[in-house]
Protein backbone atom coordinates (compact mmCIF):
# COMPACT_ATOMS: atom_id res chain seq x y z
CA UNK A 1 0.00 0.00 0.00
CA UNK A 2 0.79 3.54 -0.58
CA UNK A 3 2.36 5.86 2.03
CA UNK A 4 0.04 8.85 1.38
CA UNK A 5 2.04 10.77 3.78
CA UNK A 6 5.11 11.15 1.44
CA UNK A 7 5.64 13.82 -1.04
CA UNK A 8 2.96 12.61 -4.55
CA UNK A 9 6.70 12.13 -6.57
CA UNK A 10 7.45 9.92 -4.05
CA UNK A 11 3.79 8.72 -4.24
CA UNK A 12 3.95 7.90 -8.15
CA UNK A 13 7.85 6.88 -7.68
CA UNK A 14 6.88 3.89 -5.75
CA UNK A 15 3.53 2.88 -7.63
CA UNK A 16 6.22 2.87 -10.62
CA UNK A 17 8.16 0.41 -8.39
CA UNK A 18 5.29 -1.91 -7.50
CA UNK A 19 4.34 -2.61 -11.26
CA UNK A 20 8.44 -2.26 -12.80
CA UNK A 21 10.32 -3.97 -9.56
CA UNK A 22 14.02 -2.85 -9.63
CA UNK A 23 13.58 0.76 -11.33
CA UNK A 24 14.47 2.51 -8.42
CA UNK A 25 17.60 0.05 -8.40
CA UNK A 26 18.24 1.64 -11.94
CA UNK A 27 17.07 5.05 -11.28
CA UNK A 28 17.52 6.14 -7.98
CA UNK A 29 14.78 8.40 -6.47
CA UNK A 30 15.75 11.77 -7.72
CA UNK A 31 16.82 10.80 -10.68
CA UNK A 32 14.17 10.82 -13.34
CA UNK A 33 11.21 13.90 -13.31
CA UNK A 34 8.23 14.14 -13.92
CA UNK A 35 5.71 15.77 -16.63
CA UNK A 36 2.56 17.55 -16.52
CA UNK A 37 -0.10 14.82 -15.98
CA UNK A 38 -2.70 14.74 -18.97
CA UNK A 39 -6.41 13.30 -18.34
CA UNK A 40 -6.66 10.01 -20.28
CA UNK A 41 -10.08 8.32 -21.63
CA UNK A 42 -10.16 5.53 -19.28
CA UNK A 43 -10.92 2.28 -21.23
CA UNK A 44 -13.75 -0.27 -20.13
CA UNK A 45 -11.14 -3.19 -20.15
CA UNK A 46 -8.53 -1.68 -18.19
CA UNK A 47 -9.33 -3.70 -14.62
CA UNK A 48 -7.44 -0.27 -13.37
CA UNK A 49 -9.43 2.09 -14.58
CA UNK A 50 -6.44 4.26 -15.40
CA UNK A 51 -7.36 7.95 -16.62
CA UNK A 52 -4.53 10.18 -16.30
CA UNK A 53 -1.09 9.34 -18.80
CA UNK A 54 2.22 11.15 -17.53
CA UNK A 55 5.57 11.47 -19.04
CA UNK A 56 8.67 10.27 -17.20
CA UNK A 57 12.87 11.15 -18.36
CA UNK A 58 15.98 11.27 -16.74
CA UNK A 59 16.61 14.13 -15.01
CA UNK A 60 18.96 16.23 -16.62
CA UNK A 61 22.84 15.66 -15.14
CA UNK A 62 21.64 11.80 -15.33
CA UNK A 63 23.18 9.15 -17.51
CA UNK A 64 19.98 8.07 -18.39
CA UNK A 65 17.94 8.54 -21.58
CA UNK A 66 15.05 8.04 -23.44
CA UNK A 67 11.53 8.71 -22.18
CA UNK A 68 8.24 6.91 -21.26
CA UNK A 69 4.47 7.41 -20.42
CA UNK A 70 2.71 5.51 -17.73
CA UNK A 71 -0.74 5.59 -16.96
CA UNK A 72 -2.19 5.31 -13.46
CA UNK A 73 -5.21 6.81 -11.81
CA UNK A 74 -5.52 9.52 -9.49
CA UNK A 75 -7.15 9.45 -6.59
CA UNK A 76 -10.33 11.12 -6.46
CA UNK A 77 -10.73 13.38 -3.39
CA UNK A 78 -14.43 13.72 -3.89
CA UNK A 79 -14.25 9.68 -3.62
CA UNK A 80 -11.46 9.12 -1.06
CA UNK A 81 -13.49 11.64 1.40
CA UNK A 82 -17.40 10.12 0.45
CA UNK A 83 -19.62 11.04 3.25
CA UNK A 84 -16.94 12.46 5.06
CA UNK A 85 -17.22 16.35 6.41
CA UNK A 86 -13.65 17.66 6.42
CA UNK A 87 -13.83 19.70 9.17
CA UNK A 88 -10.40 21.44 10.48
CA UNK A 89 -11.06 22.60 13.94
CA UNK A 90 -8.02 24.36 14.48
CA UNK A 91 -7.45 28.03 16.36
CA UNK A 92 -5.83 31.06 15.50
CA UNK A 93 -6.31 34.56 16.43
CA UNK A 94 -7.39 35.79 13.03
CA UNK A 95 -10.93 35.60 11.81
CA UNK A 96 -9.99 34.15 8.46
CA UNK A 97 -7.52 31.46 7.70
CA UNK A 98 -5.50 31.55 4.16
CA UNK A 99 -4.76 28.55 2.20
CA UNK A 100 -1.82 28.47 2.95
CA UNK A 101 -2.47 27.55 6.50
CA UNK A 102 -5.67 25.85 6.27
CA UNK A 103 -4.01 23.16 3.27
CA UNK A 104 -0.97 22.46 5.83
CA UNK A 105 -3.80 22.03 8.51
CA UNK A 106 -5.84 19.55 6.38
CA UNK A 107 -2.53 17.22 5.64
CA UNK A 108 -1.89 17.19 9.05
CA UNK A 109 -4.99 15.86 9.86
CA UNK A 110 -5.80 13.75 7.26
CA UNK A 111 -2.11 12.33 6.46
CA UNK A 112 -2.00 13.60 2.81
CA UNK A 113 0.75 15.27 0.96
CA UNK A 114 -1.54 17.83 -0.68
CA UNK A 115 0.27 21.54 -1.19
CA UNK A 116 -0.76 25.05 -1.85
CA UNK A 117 0.74 24.98 -5.15
CA UNK A 118 -1.81 21.92 -6.00
CA UNK A 119 -5.05 23.90 -5.40
CA UNK A 120 -6.62 25.92 -8.07
CA UNK A 121 -8.36 28.55 -6.51
CA UNK A 122 -6.13 29.52 -3.04
CA UNK A 123 -9.19 30.70 -1.15
CA UNK A 124 -9.11 32.02 2.82
CA UNK A 125 -11.93 30.48 4.95
CA UNK A 126 -14.11 32.31 7.64
CA UNK A 127 -14.29 31.23 10.63
CA UNK A 128 -17.87 28.71 10.65
CA UNK A 129 -17.89 28.52 6.86
CA UNK A 130 -16.13 26.89 3.94
CA UNK A 131 -14.53 26.77 0.31
CA UNK A 132 -14.43 24.49 -2.25
CA UNK A 133 -11.07 22.80 -2.96
CA UNK A 134 -10.49 22.03 -6.68
CA UNK A 135 -7.30 20.27 -7.85
CA UNK A 136 -4.97 22.00 -10.86
CA UNK A 137 -5.00 19.63 -13.80
CA UNK A 138 -1.42 19.47 -12.90
CA UNK A 139 -1.60 17.89 -9.56
CA UNK A 140 0.40 14.47 -10.17
CA UNK A 141 -1.84 12.58 -7.72
CA UNK A 142 -5.10 14.10 -6.92
CA UNK A 143 -8.01 15.14 -8.64
CA UNK A 144 -11.68 16.27 -8.07
CA UNK A 145 -13.35 18.81 -5.73
CA UNK A 146 -14.38 18.55 -2.02
CA UNK A 147 -15.57 20.96 0.47
CA UNK A 148 -13.31 22.14 2.92
CA UNK A 149 -14.95 23.66 6.81
CA UNK A 150 -13.00 25.30 9.35
CA UNK A 151 -14.36 25.86 12.85
CA UNK A 152 -11.95 28.44 14.74
CA UNK A 153 -11.96 26.31 17.71
CA UNK A 154 -10.21 26.23 21.33
CA UNK A 155 -6.67 28.01 21.86
CA UNK A 156 -4.20 24.77 22.77
CA UNK A 157 -2.56 24.92 25.66
CA UNK A 158 0.96 24.57 23.48
CA UNK A 159 0.23 28.13 21.90
CA UNK A 160 -0.29 29.90 25.04
CA UNK A 161 2.66 28.57 26.72
CA UNK A 162 5.92 28.07 24.63
CA UNK A 163 9.46 27.95 25.40
CA UNK A 164 9.88 31.81 25.77
CA UNK A 165 6.95 32.53 28.67
CA UNK A 166 6.40 28.98 29.97
CA UNK A 167 8.37 30.03 32.90
CA UNK A 168 5.75 31.48 35.33
CA UNK A 169 7.01 34.18 37.15
CA UNK A 170 5.63 34.82 41.11
CA UNK A 171 4.93 32.59 43.84
CA UNK A 172 6.85 34.58 46.17
CA UNK A 173 7.40 35.08 49.53
CA UNK A 174 6.72 38.77 50.63
CA UNK A 175 10.18 40.33 50.17
CA UNK A 176 11.55 37.84 47.46
CA UNK A 177 12.74 34.26 47.36
CA UNK A 178 15.47 34.82 49.20
CA UNK A 179 16.31 31.74 50.77
CA UNK A 180 19.98 32.20 52.06
CA UNK A 181 20.02 35.74 53.73
CA UNK A 182 17.62 35.96 57.36
CA UNK A 183 15.87 38.93 57.12
CA UNK A 184 13.52 38.56 54.85
CA UNK A 185 10.54 36.67 55.43
CA UNK A 186 6.75 35.79 55.62
CA UNK A 187 4.49 37.17 58.30
CA UNK A 188 4.79 34.61 60.68
CA UNK A 189 8.33 37.19 62.31
CA UNK A 190 6.60 39.95 62.72
CA UNK A 191 3.87 38.08 65.35
CA UNK A 192 6.77 37.97 67.26
CA UNK A 193 6.31 41.27 68.10
CA UNK A 194 2.31 40.75 67.95
CA UNK A 195 1.26 40.00 71.75
CA UNK A 196 -2.39 40.71 70.62
CA UNK A 197 -2.64 44.31 71.26
CA UNK A 198 -5.79 44.42 71.74
CA UNK A 199 -6.33 45.10 75.13
CA UNK A 200 -5.31 48.42 74.17
CA UNK A 201 -7.30 48.94 71.13
CA UNK A 202 -9.08 51.16 72.02
CA UNK A 203 -6.19 53.57 72.49
CA UNK A 204 -4.61 52.59 69.36
CA UNK A 205 -7.76 53.32 67.20
CA UNK A 206 -8.91 56.67 68.70
CA UNK A 207 -5.72 58.84 66.96
CA UNK A 208 -5.23 59.49 63.54
CA UNK A 209 -1.86 57.46 62.22
CA UNK A 210 -1.01 58.21 59.16
CA UNK A 211 2.90 58.62 59.07
CA UNK A 212 3.41 62.02 61.86
CA UNK A 213 6.17 61.49 64.14
CA UNK A 214 5.01 61.03 67.62
CA UNK A 215 6.75 62.57 71.00
CA UNK A 216 7.84 60.50 73.65
CA UNK A 217 4.90 62.60 75.73
CA UNK A 218 2.43 61.25 73.34
CA UNK A 219 -0.19 58.85 75.03
CA UNK A 220 -0.40 56.45 72.03
CA UNK A 221 3.61 56.35 72.28
CA UNK A 222 3.10 55.77 76.12
CA UNK A 223 0.82 53.23 75.90
CA UNK A 224 2.35 50.85 73.56
CA UNK A 225 5.82 51.21 75.59
CA UNK A 226 4.09 50.24 78.54
CA UNK A 227 2.36 47.61 76.63
CA UNK A 228 5.74 45.91 74.91
CA UNK A 229 7.58 46.17 78.25
CA UNK A 230 4.40 43.86 79.43
CA UNK A 231 4.21 41.55 76.76
CA UNK A 232 7.42 41.00 75.62
CA UNK A 233 10.97 39.85 76.61
CA UNK A 234 12.78 42.70 74.92
CA UNK A 235 13.46 45.08 78.15
CA UNK A 236 14.52 48.42 76.53
CA UNK A 237 11.49 49.52 74.79
CA UNK A 238 11.49 53.52 75.29
CA UNK A 239 9.51 56.72 74.35
CA UNK A 240 13.05 58.11 73.71
CA UNK A 241 14.43 59.72 70.48
CA UNK A 242 13.99 56.50 68.31
CA UNK A 243 17.10 57.29 66.01
CA UNK A 244 18.82 57.47 69.19
CA UNK A 245 18.71 55.09 71.75
CA UNK A 246 17.79 51.48 70.90
CA UNK A 247 14.09 50.26 71.49
CA UNK A 248 12.73 53.75 71.13
CA UNK A 249 9.51 54.07 69.34
CA UNK A 250 8.75 57.59 69.05
CA UNK A 251 9.90 60.31 66.50
CA UNK A 252 9.25 57.49 64.13
CA UNK A 253 6.84 57.29 61.18
CA UNK A 254 3.70 55.19 62.58
CA UNK A 255 0.91 54.36 60.24
CA UNK A 256 -2.75 51.89 61.01
CA UNK A 257 -3.89 49.95 58.69
CA UNK A 258 -7.59 47.99 58.13
CA UNK A 259 -6.47 44.62 57.50
CA UNK A 260 -5.92 42.49 54.94
CA UNK A 261 -4.50 45.29 53.04
CA UNK A 262 -2.87 44.79 49.84
CA UNK A 263 -0.63 47.35 50.93
CA UNK A 264 1.17 45.42 53.37
CA UNK A 265 0.69 42.15 52.64
CA UNK A 266 3.52 40.58 55.01
CA UNK A 267 1.14 41.74 57.90
CA UNK A 268 -2.18 40.19 56.62
CA UNK A 269 -3.37 37.73 59.34
CA UNK A 270 -6.95 35.52 59.22
CA UNK A 271 -6.56 36.46 63.22
CA UNK A 272 -6.47 40.13 63.10
CA UNK A 273 -8.53 43.07 61.99
CA UNK A 274 -6.19 46.01 62.38
CA UNK A 275 -2.15 46.69 62.86
CA UNK A 276 -0.07 49.28 64.05
CA UNK A 277 3.07 49.67 61.67
CA UNK A 278 6.25 51.87 63.09
CA UNK A 279 9.06 52.54 60.03
CA UNK A 280 12.30 52.91 60.79
CA UNK A 281 14.15 56.09 59.40
CA UNK A 282 17.78 56.64 57.99
CA UNK A 283 20.05 56.75 61.10
CA UNK A 284 17.24 54.60 63.28
CA UNK A 285 18.31 51.95 65.47
CA UNK A 286 16.37 49.34 63.81
CA UNK A 287 15.99 48.82 60.00
CA UNK A 288 12.53 47.99 58.22
CA UNK A 289 9.47 47.81 60.08
CA UNK A 290 7.77 46.83 64.11
CA UNK A 291 4.56 45.76 63.09
CA UNK A 292 1.87 45.46 65.92
CA UNK A 293 -1.55 43.45 65.64
CA UNK A 294 -4.62 43.74 67.68
CA UNK A 295 -7.95 42.91 66.75
CA UNK A 296 -11.06 45.52 67.37
CA UNK B 1 0.55 37.99 48.77
CA UNK B 2 0.42 35.04 46.82
CA UNK B 3 1.47 32.64 50.01
CA UNK B 4 -1.44 33.67 51.38
CA UNK B 5 -3.94 31.73 49.65
CA UNK B 6 -4.11 28.35 47.97
CA UNK B 7 -1.46 26.43 46.01
CA UNK B 8 -3.84 26.23 42.29
CA UNK B 9 -5.63 29.79 43.30
CA UNK B 10 -1.80 31.19 43.31
CA UNK B 11 -0.97 28.95 39.91
CA UNK B 12 -3.71 29.96 38.27
CA UNK B 13 -3.02 33.70 39.31
CA UNK B 14 0.14 33.29 37.96
CA UNK B 15 -0.96 31.26 34.73
CA UNK B 16 -3.64 34.27 33.90
CA UNK B 17 -0.72 37.05 34.36
CA UNK B 18 0.70 35.04 31.02
CA UNK B 19 -2.55 34.00 29.63
CA UNK B 20 -4.53 37.06 30.39
CA UNK B 21 -7.19 34.65 29.58
CA UNK B 22 -8.81 34.44 32.95
CA UNK B 23 -8.37 30.78 33.63
CA UNK B 24 -10.30 29.82 36.71
CA UNK B 25 -10.29 26.45 39.09
CA UNK B 26 -12.34 24.22 36.78
CA UNK B 27 -10.53 25.20 33.27
CA UNK B 28 -7.68 23.46 34.45
CA UNK B 29 -6.47 20.40 35.66
CA UNK B 30 -2.94 20.12 37.44
CA UNK B 31 -0.95 17.26 37.42
CA UNK B 32 1.44 16.34 39.78
CA UNK B 33 4.70 18.48 39.93
CA UNK B 34 8.14 17.08 39.86
CA UNK B 35 11.91 18.60 41.07
CA UNK B 36 13.22 20.50 37.45
CA UNK B 37 16.29 18.59 35.79
CA UNK B 38 19.45 20.55 35.41
CA UNK B 39 18.78 20.96 32.12
CA UNK B 40 15.11 22.68 32.67
CA UNK B 41 16.55 24.69 35.81
CA UNK B 42 19.43 25.72 33.55
CA UNK B 43 16.77 26.77 30.61
CA UNK B 44 13.90 27.69 32.61
CA UNK B 45 15.32 29.02 35.92
CA UNK B 46 12.58 27.32 37.69
CA UNK B 47 12.58 24.62 40.38
CA UNK B 48 9.67 23.07 39.41
CA UNK B 49 7.58 21.56 36.44
CA UNK B 50 3.73 20.72 36.16
CA UNK B 51 1.62 19.74 33.39
CA UNK B 52 -1.78 21.37 32.58
CA UNK B 53 -4.25 19.96 31.58
CA UNK B 54 -7.73 21.56 29.63
CA UNK B 55 -10.59 20.76 31.25
CA UNK B 56 -12.85 19.16 29.43
CA UNK B 57 -15.63 20.84 28.01
CA UNK B 58 -13.16 24.46 28.96
CA UNK B 59 -14.11 27.23 26.06
CA UNK B 60 -10.54 28.98 26.73
CA UNK B 61 -8.46 26.35 25.45
CA UNK B 62 -7.47 22.28 24.45
CA UNK B 63 -4.79 20.38 25.37
CA UNK B 64 -2.19 20.29 27.61
CA UNK B 65 1.30 21.70 28.13
CA UNK B 66 4.15 22.26 31.07
CA UNK B 67 4.59 25.09 32.99
CA UNK B 68 7.45 25.84 34.80
CA UNK B 69 7.35 27.70 38.70
CA UNK B 70 8.82 27.64 41.80
CA UNK B 71 7.55 25.84 44.52
CA UNK B 72 8.73 27.91 48.33
CA UNK B 73 10.92 25.84 50.67
CA UNK B 74 9.87 25.49 53.38
CA UNK B 75 13.23 25.72 54.82
CA UNK B 76 12.45 29.88 54.61
CA UNK B 77 9.85 29.80 57.31
CA UNK B 78 12.93 27.99 60.33
CA UNK B 79 13.83 31.66 61.74
CA UNK B 80 10.44 32.76 62.62
CA UNK B 81 10.06 33.31 66.24
CA UNK B 82 7.02 31.58 67.50
CA UNK B 83 8.49 31.52 71.32
CA UNK B 84 5.97 33.25 72.29
CA UNK B 85 3.01 31.37 70.13
CA UNK B 86 1.26 28.64 71.66
CA UNK B 87 0.89 24.43 70.15
CA UNK B 88 -0.37 21.26 71.45
CA UNK B 89 2.14 18.79 71.72
CA UNK B 90 1.77 15.08 70.82
CA UNK B 91 -1.02 15.62 68.44
CA UNK B 92 -1.01 14.61 65.09
CA UNK B 93 -1.00 16.46 61.91
CA UNK B 94 -4.70 17.54 62.00
CA UNK B 95 -4.59 18.58 65.88
CA UNK B 96 -1.98 20.96 65.55
CA UNK B 97 -2.46 22.39 61.22
CA UNK B 98 -5.22 24.92 62.06
CA UNK B 99 -2.46 25.98 65.02
CA UNK B 100 0.32 26.35 62.09
CA UNK B 101 -2.18 28.10 59.62
CA UNK B 102 -3.97 30.57 62.16
CA UNK B 103 -0.21 32.06 63.27
CA UNK B 104 1.39 32.48 59.74
CA UNK B 105 -1.64 32.86 57.89
CA UNK B 106 -0.34 30.78 55.06
CA UNK B 107 -3.50 27.92 53.82
CA UNK B 108 -1.26 24.82 54.31
CA UNK B 109 -3.32 21.41 53.66
CA UNK B 110 -3.01 17.89 54.30
CA UNK B 111 -1.84 17.55 50.38
CA UNK B 112 1.22 19.53 51.23
CA UNK B 113 2.59 18.03 54.14
CA UNK B 114 3.74 14.76 55.42
CA UNK B 115 2.19 13.46 58.54
CA UNK B 116 3.95 13.98 61.60
CA UNK B 117 3.32 14.37 65.69
CA UNK B 118 4.18 18.03 67.67
CA UNK B 119 6.22 16.93 70.18
CA UNK B 120 7.81 18.50 73.17
CA UNK B 121 11.79 19.00 73.43
CA UNK B 122 13.89 20.98 75.81
CA UNK B 123 10.69 22.87 76.61
CA UNK B 124 9.41 23.92 72.90
CA UNK B 125 6.35 21.97 71.36
CA UNK B 126 8.08 21.10 67.84
CA UNK B 127 6.43 20.81 64.51
CA UNK B 128 8.43 19.06 61.45
CA UNK B 129 6.55 20.80 58.69
CA UNK B 130 7.80 18.69 55.48
CA UNK B 131 6.64 18.89 52.27
CA UNK B 132 4.92 16.22 50.21
CA UNK B 133 6.44 15.12 46.74
CA UNK B 134 3.12 15.89 45.19
CA UNK B 135 2.44 19.47 46.76
CA UNK B 136 1.87 22.05 44.06
CA UNK B 137 3.32 24.88 46.00
CA UNK B 138 6.00 23.48 48.48
CA UNK B 139 9.06 21.99 49.15
CA UNK B 140 11.87 20.94 51.71
CA UNK B 141 10.48 20.37 55.33
CA UNK B 142 11.46 22.70 58.47
CA UNK B 143 11.22 22.29 62.10
CA UNK B 144 9.10 25.17 63.95
CA UNK B 145 9.51 25.49 67.75
CA UNK B 146 6.75 26.65 69.62
CA UNK B 147 7.88 28.43 73.22
CA UNK B 148 3.99 29.76 74.43
CA UNK B 149 2.43 28.12 77.10
CA UNK B 150 -0.94 25.51 75.87
CA UNK B 151 -3.77 26.87 75.83
CA UNK B 152 -4.81 28.70 79.20
CA UNK B 153 -8.80 27.25 78.83
CA UNK B 154 -6.55 23.61 79.68
CA UNK B 155 -6.01 24.85 83.20
CA UNK B 156 -9.24 25.72 83.94
CA UNK B 157 -11.77 23.42 85.45
CA UNK B 158 -14.40 25.88 84.78
CA UNK B 159 -15.14 30.01 85.40
CA UNK B 160 -16.33 29.75 89.03
CA UNK B 161 -13.83 29.56 91.87
CA UNK B 162 -14.23 28.72 95.14
CA UNK B 163 -14.32 30.99 98.43
CA UNK B 164 -11.60 32.77 100.26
Amino acid sequence: MTDYRQAQTLMLYDLIEKSNPGFKVSYPVGTVVFGIPADLAVNPNDPYKNDTTVRVTPAPGNTGIGVVSVNYRRIDLAKQFRGMTIRLTNYQVFASVAAAVWVQWLAEKYGISITLDDLTNQIAIGSGSNTAMAMKPSCLCYKGTVQVYWTRGVRPLTDIFTDANRALAGRLYPGGNDFTTPGRKPQGEFLAFCQDASSIGSTLEGVSLTGQSYAPTDPVVIALVDFLLANTSRTDWAARTAATGVGGISNLSWFRYVLPNAAIPEANSAKYNRCIVIQSLAGSWFAGKIIIHYKV
Amino acid sequence: MSIYVSNTADLLAMINVTSGLGFVASDLVFGTPRPTTQAELTQYGKNSVVAINSAAGSTKSVGFTKIFYDRLDLKSLENIDLTSCACPSDVALAGWLPVVVGYLNIPFTTTDLVEHSSSTVTGKVNVQLEAKAGSLGWIGTVTLKFGGYADIATAFNGDTLSSF
